[in-house]
């Protein structure tokens, strides 16, 4: 689509730095609970009396059941939260994402909650990573860098992976004739 | 985010069902699709590049939210066409669209404490949708659905 190198490297420049604006951008935003952007424990972490009385939407590890008590990190800071209300079955290890009003004392009067079983993250993480290689090696099979054009190419053949070790000998081949 | 898995499933699908259509569309450009549909998980990079630290380093607000926008998603799709040439530039760049809205459709069937999921059309609208709260990223039946379906189809497909 485009026809010169440096044309190209213009327009990924352009459009990374329209990218990290939007970055920088979002991350100033404030909490907007009219359009349904509550405040996290970002917030209570850094003043937590400011938002006393005040919806909140926040997630974090339960550290104990009875009465529910959340540990919530943001970056290296935590807060200890109680959550009362709570209706469903928590364990300690779960995760909790809590919608509630801020109480004094560090209490969270919980209006709904969603509990996330530990294993369940780990089941998550697992097949997402079987999903990456599923597609990496879709493109590694079906595409191929044309350096002339500067641009990814179909393969006429897919790539076999019997055919591997023959054309990484022919890569090492090729290597050794330029060195010499 | 639904898990990967599920997303790149489902464009797996899309990608099969849309090549009855057209016949332009060979594995190589379902594969755009699928890559696509892997777009707005993208701000995983987070796991990694915490925003905290980012915004620690730099003493500046950051977020990689914008990626799983609609924005964000219309920007990675631009950067990745521009390494293609040709034809085949416009038909994967039309195709990474179509994976990356599959995934920001299946993410807004998911349930959040307070309903409210993300605003998807920022920075025209600061607005979160609200969901039917179908789903956890973190449950295991959407991703046994969609191998289901997946199977179906490609069944249906070889014969």
């Amino acid at each position: 689509m485009l026809k010169s190198g440096r044309a190209r490297l213009c327009v990924i420049a352009f459009l990374l730095i329209i990218l990290t604006g939007l970055f920088i951008w979002y991350g100033s935003l404030s909490p907007d609970p009219d359009n349904g952007n509550y405040p996290h424990q970002e917030h209570l972490i850094e003043d937590y009396d400011g938002y006393v009385g005040e919806e909140v939407e926040l997630t974090g590890d339960v550290i104990e059941t009875g009465p529910v008590k959340i540990e919530a990190e943001h970056g290296d800071e935590t807060i200890v939260l109680t959550i009362t209300d709570v209706e469903k079955d928590v364990e300690k290890g779960d995760r909790l994402s809590v919608y509630g009003v801020v109480k004094e004392d560090k209490t969270i009067k919980a209006d709904n909650t969603v509990v996330h079983p530990p294993i369940n993250y780990a089941y998550m993480y697992l097949i997402s990573s079987v999903a990456a290689v599923w597609v990496f090696t879709r493109i590694v099979r079906q595409w191929r860098w044309d350096s002339q054009k500067a641009a990814l190419k179909v393969r006429e053949e897919p790539l076999e992976f019997k055919d591997l070790p023959k054309i990484l000998k022919r890569k090492i081949g090729q290597g050794d004739e330029k060195d010499g | 985010m639904a898990d990967l898995f599920t997303h790149v499933l489902v464009a797996y699908t899309i990608g099969i069902s849309l090549s009855w259509r057209f016949n332009w569309i060979t594995p190589p450009y379902i594969t755009g699709l699928m890559v696509g549909s892997t777009l707005p998980d993208l701000t995983r990079v987070g796991l990694i590049l915490r925003p905290t630290q980012i915004e620690a380093v730099l003493g500046i607000p950051f977020s990689w939210t914008p990626l799983h926008l609609g924005i964000g998603v219309l920007i990675s799709v631009l950067i990745l066409s521009s390494f293609l040439s040709g034809q085949s530039a416009k038909r994967i760049s039309l195709l990474l669209g179509v994976g990356a809205v599959s995934h920001l459709i299946l993410d807004s069937l998911l349930r959040s404490a307070s309903g409210y999921l993300y605003a998807v059309f920022w920075p025209l609208s600061s607005q979160n949708i609200i969901g039917p709260g179908l789903y956890l990223s973190s449950d295991m039946l959407p991703a046994v659905i969609a191998v289901a379906v997946a199977f179906v189809i490609w069944r249906i497909d070889k014969s």
